[in-house]
C-alpha cells in the first residue's frame, strides 16, 4: 500500500465521532472511551463502513479493539499499522 | 461437518416484486438517511400469497429441476423466521399436502436465518440412516406483510423481504455436490435478543410490532452492562463467523483460494461487512450484495437466492466452490461448501 492511499488525523476522526454522538469535537479527548461517550454498535459499523468506502484500510473488529481517537488515528492517519492481527 | 456423497439436485426460488427504496422514503415509512446508510435499494414484498403459498411455488421448482419423483423423498423440512399462520397448526403438512403430497415426517426447523443449513445438516442424517431414502425437500418462506411486523424499521440491520427457497437434499448427483455443513454457536449471547422481555408468561404482544432492536438496546442497558457490551458482542459474533467458516473449509478440504464466491444474509451494508464479509476478509465483490441489495433481508432464503442467482447467470460454472454462510439468534454463525457440478439451466 503506498503513501496515496487516503488517511485521516486525529482531528478528522474526533470530527467524525462528534457528528456522530452530537458532541463538540474538541472535547473528545485523545485516550476517551468512545463507548463511553456514547458510540453505539450501528454507529461503530456506519463509520467504519463510510471509512472503508473512502479507501482507508479499516474493519469493525480494528476499531472494537480499542475504541480511543489515539488507537484509530493508529490505524486510519498516514503512519498506519493497517488492520489488527491477533 | 465432512459430507460425502450428497448432492443438491433441485433449487427453486419465489421472489416477489420489489418495492424501490424510494417509494419507502416517500411514503414515510422508513427514514430518508436509514435508507441511505442501508445501501439497499428495493426490498421484495409480497401482499397476496402467505408464506407457505410462497414455499409450494418454489418447492415445485426446486422437485421438477431434481428429477425425482415424490416417492424417493424421506421427509420435508420446512422453516420460517416468523409466523405462518395460527398456533397449533402445521405449516410443514401444508406444504407436503401441496408438493409431495406422501405420508412423510414433515417437520419445522426453527433456527432463524440458519434454518436452510441447518435443514441440509439434518437431510444428511436422515439420508444416511434411512435405508433405501434418496432425497430430502427443503423449503423456507417468510411473509412479513402484517402490521405487528415493521420490515423497514424493526431492526438496525436489515430490512425484511417476503421470499421463498427450496432445495432437494439428494443421493443421486444433481447441480453441485455437498462438501461440508456445520455451525458454531455462542450460547452466552442468547440474552441479547431475549432483551428482558418475559419467559412466562410467553412474551406475546398482540398490540404492536415485533421490534427487535428495542430488545437489543435493553440488553445493553441491563443492569450491570457495560457502554461497549454491544460492541464487544459483534466483534466475538465476527469471531464466530470466521472461526466456523475456517472449520467447515477444513472438513471440506477446500482452501480459502479455491472459493470461488460467498452466498451470505442479505444485511444492510455495513451490518454486512462488520458481522460477516469482514471477519472472513472477503470483500463485498466476492459476495452476494449485489443481488441481495436488491431485495433486502430474505430472512431464510437469502443463501439459496444467492446460491440460485450465483449459478443461474454463470457467476459459478462447474468445478466452482461457492462458501455458503448464514447465522441466527443465539448466537450461532452456520456455512456449507458446495462444488458446481452442472452448467447453468438453459433458459426457455
Amino acid at each position: 500500500m503506498m503513501t496515496n492511499a487516503p488517511a485521516l488525523t486525529p482531528e478528522e476522526i474526533k470530527q467524525a465521532v462528534g457528528a456522530v454522538l452530537s458532541i463538540a469535537p474538541e472535547t473528545i479527548d485523545d485516550d476517551a472511551n468512545l463507548a463511553q461517550l456514547g458510540l453505539q454498535s450501528i454507529q461503530l459499523m456506519r463509520l467504519s463502513g463510510r471509512w472503508r468506502r473512502s479507501g482507508l484500510q479499516v474493519d469493525f473488529a480494528t476499531l472494537a479493539v480499542d475504541p480511543t481517537v489515539r488507537s484509530w488515528a493508529r490505524h486510519l492517519g498516514p503512519e498506519r499499522d493497517g488492520p489488527a492481527t491477533d | 461437518m465432512k459430507v460425502d456423497n450428497i448432492h443438491l439436485a433441485g433449487i427453486g426460488t419465489y421472489v416477489p416484486r420489489t418495492v424501490p427504496m424510494k417509494e419507502a422514503v416517500r411514503q414515510g415509512w422508513v427514514d430518508s438517511t436509514a435508507a441511505e446508510e442501508s445501501g439497499i435499494t428495493a426490498v421484495a414484498v409480497e401482499s397476496e400469497l402467505p408464506a407457505v403459498d410462497m414455499a409450494v411455488i418454489a418447492a415445485a421448482q426446486a422437485v421438477e429441476r431434481s428429477g425425482h419423483r415424490p416417492e424417493d423423498f424421506v421427509a420435508l423440512l420446512h422453516s420460517g423466521a416468523y409466523h405462518q399462520g395460527p398456533e397449533g397448526w402445521s405449516a410443514p403438512h401444508y406444504v407436503l399436502n401441496r408438493t409431495l403430497s406422501r405420508p412423510l415426517v414433515a417437520t419445522e426447523v426453527r433456527h432463524g436465518c440458519l434454518s436452510v443449513l441447518t435443514s441440509m445438516r439434518l437431510a444428511v442424517g436422515l439420508l444416511a440412516t434411512t435405508p433405501g431414502s434418496e432425497a430430502v425437500l427443503i423449503t423456507a418462506a417468510d411473509n412479513f406483510s402484517t402490521p405487528l411486523v415493521d420490515r423497514w424499521q424493526d431492526s438496525e440491520h436489515a430490512m425484511y423481504a417476503d421470499s421463498a427457497a427450496a432445495l432437494v437434499v439428494s443421493t443421486r448427483p444433481g447441480f453441485a455436490r455437498l462438501l461440508a455443513v456445520g455451525s458454531r454457536s455462542e450460547p452466552s449471547l442468547e440474552e441479547m435478543h431475549r432483551g428482558g422481555e418475559s419467559l412466562l408468561p410467553p412474551a406475546r404482544h398482540p398490540d404492536r410490532p415485533m421490534y427487535v432492536a428495542p430488545r437489543l438496546r435493553a440488553w445493553a442497558e441491563r443492569p450491570g452492562a457495560t457502554p461497549a457490551d454491544m460492541i464487544t458482542a459483534v466483534s466475538r459474533f465476527g469471531d464466530l463467523v470466521a472461526e466456523t467458516a475456517e472449520q467447515t473449509l477444513a472438513e471440506a478440504g477446500v482452501g480459502w483460494d479455491s472459493i470461488t464466491r460467498v452466498a451470505h444474509i442479505g444485511f444492510n451494508e455495513d451490518p454486512l461487512h462488520a458481522m460477516i464479509l469482514d471477519p472472513l476478509e472477503v470483500s463485498a465483490k466476492l459476495g452476494t450484495w449485489e443481488y441481495l441489495r436488491t431485495i433486502g433481508h430474505a430472512s431464510v432464503s437469502d443463501l439459496v437466492l444467492g446460491l440460485e442467482h450465483l449459478w443461474e447467470t454463470g457467476q459459478v460454472t462447474e468445478g466452482d466452490h461457492v462458501l455458503l454462510v448464514g447465522a441466527t439468534e443465539g448466537m450461532e454463525a452456520g456455512c456449507a461448501v458446495v462444488q458446481i457440478t452442472a452448467p447453468p439451466p438453459q433458459r426457455g
